[in-house]
């Protein structure tokens, strides 16, 4: 495990030093700080109109929108961010140190997602000061934010193990980045067809991303939800591990 | 007489004692890429306290032996023993044994010099409190006092190997495999690094690939010649030998070559 923290710490270091990392944190903080004082300002137009000095509806109409945004901008985010995890170190020959050092593949998988994963906490932490700045000026329901947070903490995690596994399957960035956003695309949209045709209690319903993201956005804490998310983290984790290890028997 | 002598040591039964154990011995290793033998039943002994030189020309099967022994990539058939022991049965340990720098050294140029080595020290296993007297050590042994702060993309060709050299030492391994250590180097630079691995055998069994005769008669105890994944020679190198290795080197490339022919 102490080699999987190792793993990590470098992770983190390296997105620290690199510039790109930093201008795509303040990028997608500007633009859900830009979405979340538009909500802001039409909220406080139409209470101003109907008279609700209570500003009752607060965390539903402007600060849970915020994070919900957050989840959407994460599934294009993350891909781009792993996708550099394992495929760049292929390209640039420097994942045989990994691999002849006397460190397991699921060591590496862990470390790698690890320090993946410490960034986007830092940009889901810095993302809920927004909903959290109307703390004091008016009621806010914290249970639903809390709710709200840990489902982006989850959805966060799986969506970097995904990252980390497409990063893994190629040593192209870019195809990396195109795998793993096609993998989110798929477990967002997998049960549209089935929603359509009014089938909402299927396996398919189960195994698509909002079916468990969506109650958990609106408050609603529930274990089928959380052993998602974990289960989707835990099998791309494992598989990350699993092509590891098949590159030491392919060339 | 070649090909007698390249069978030297085969049916071999693996030595278990690791006090008597050679520091690296391959067991008929093979390895098959894309279809292509190009690793085939390679038997070879390391010794305590020596450099043994692989040469080959290009597509020897050099590279692919060396990543075999530093278990980046597991041979289809036979054995690897780091002092008697199997590599592949307890791959995380065996690996602590060894320091790999392979062909283009694996770095990360947006670290400092002593951030990279404290990341490979951790990463080999070092405790906290080892990490910067193994750091200092291998910086003052390759060399690298004058670079340590700066970041490794803006270093020379010759500070980036000898941060390779060093991020392989760093964990003292009883095996150190170079990978064409001197590829790319200029003159000044090829000759303080043919010093720096002959001061390796003090401490450590080393295997390094080159395709230079007089880099390999200069560095190395024993010269090992491959053609095509077989071994053509294995015997120890003196001083002044360097017309004659050329001489059987063109003569194993010119008998294998016609005999394919």
């Amino acid at each position: 495990m102490s080699a999987a923290l190792v793993i990590a710490a470098h992770e983190w270091r390296r997105l620290r030093v690199q510039a790109w990392s930093w201008l795509l944190l303040a990028g997608v903080i500007g633009l859900l700080a830009w979405i979340f004082l538009g909500r802001l300002d039409s909220f406080l137009r139409v209470q101003e109109s109907t008279g609700n000095a209570a500003h009752v509806g607060a965390t539903a109409q402007v600060a849970a929108p915020a994070l919900g945004w957050l989840a959407i901008v994460l599934i294009v985010l993350v891909p781009l961010l792993g996708s550099r995890s394992i495929a760049g170190e292929r390209r640039a020959h420097s994942l045989s140190l990994l691999l002849a050092a006397g460190v397991g593949d699921g060591a590496i998988a862990v470390g790698k997602w690890l320090g993946l994963y410490a960034w986007l906490l830092l940009l889901i932490a810095l993302t809920a000061l927004l909903p959290l700045s109307l703390y004091g000026s008016t009621e806010l329901d914290l249970g639903r934010l809390a709710a709200n947070g840990l489902a982006l903490v989850l959805h966060a995690a799986a969506l970097a193990a995904i990252a980390l596994y497409a990063s893994s399957v190629t040593a192209q960035p870019v195809l990396a980045a195109a795998l793993a956003l096609l993998i989110n695309i798929v477990f967002c949209v997998v049960d549209l067809g089935a929603r359509a045709a009014g089938v909402s209690n299927s396996l398919i319903n189960w195994l698509a991303l909002p079916t468990h993201f969506g109650p958990l956005s609106e408050g609603v804490v529930a274990s089928v939800d959380l052993v998602w998310f974990v289960l989707v983290t835990a099998v791309f984790l494992a598989l990350t591990a699993r092509q590891l290890a098949s590159l030491r028997s392919a060339d | 007489m070649l090909v007698a002598r390249a069978a030297r040591g085969h049916n071999r039964a693996p030595v278990a004692d690791p006090v008597s154990a050679p520091a690296l011995r391959t067991d008929r290793i093979s390895r098959t890429l894309a279809g292509h033998r190009v690793v085939d039943a390679l038997s070879l002994d390391v010794a305590r306290g020596e450099v043994l030189g692989l040469l080959g020309v290009n597509g020897a099967g050099k590279s692919t032996t060396l990543r075999m022994i530093a278990g980046v990539l597991a041979p289809d058939a036979g054995q690897v023993l780091l002092g008697g022991q199997d590599l592949y049965e307890a791959p995380e340990l065996a690996r602590r044994g060894i320091g790999y720098l392979p062909e283009r050294a694996p770095l990360h140029a947006e670290l400092a010099v002593d951030e990279y080595l404290t990341f490979c020290a951790r990463l080999h296993g070092l405790p906290r409190r080892d990490t910067v007297a193994a750091v200092g050590r291998e910086i003052e042994r390759c060399d690298l006092g004058e670079v340590r702060r700066r970041l490794i993309g803006q270093l020379s060709k010759g500070f980036q190997q000898r941060v390779g050299i060093a991020q392989a030492l760093l964990h003292a391994p009883t095996l150190v495999v170079l990978d064409e250590p001197a590829s790319g180097l200029d003159p000044v630079q090829s000759l303080r690094m043919r010093e720096l691995i002959r001061a390796l055998r003090a401490d450590h069994a080393v295997i390094l690939s080159t395709h230079l005769l007089a880099e390999a008669e200069a560095c190395c105890d024993r010269i090992a010649i491959l053609h095509r994944g077989v071994l053509r020679h294995d015997a120890a190198v003196t001083a002044g030998e360097t017309a004659r290795l050329e001489q059987l080197f063109l003569r194993i490339a010119a008998d294998l070559d016609s005999a394919a022919a």
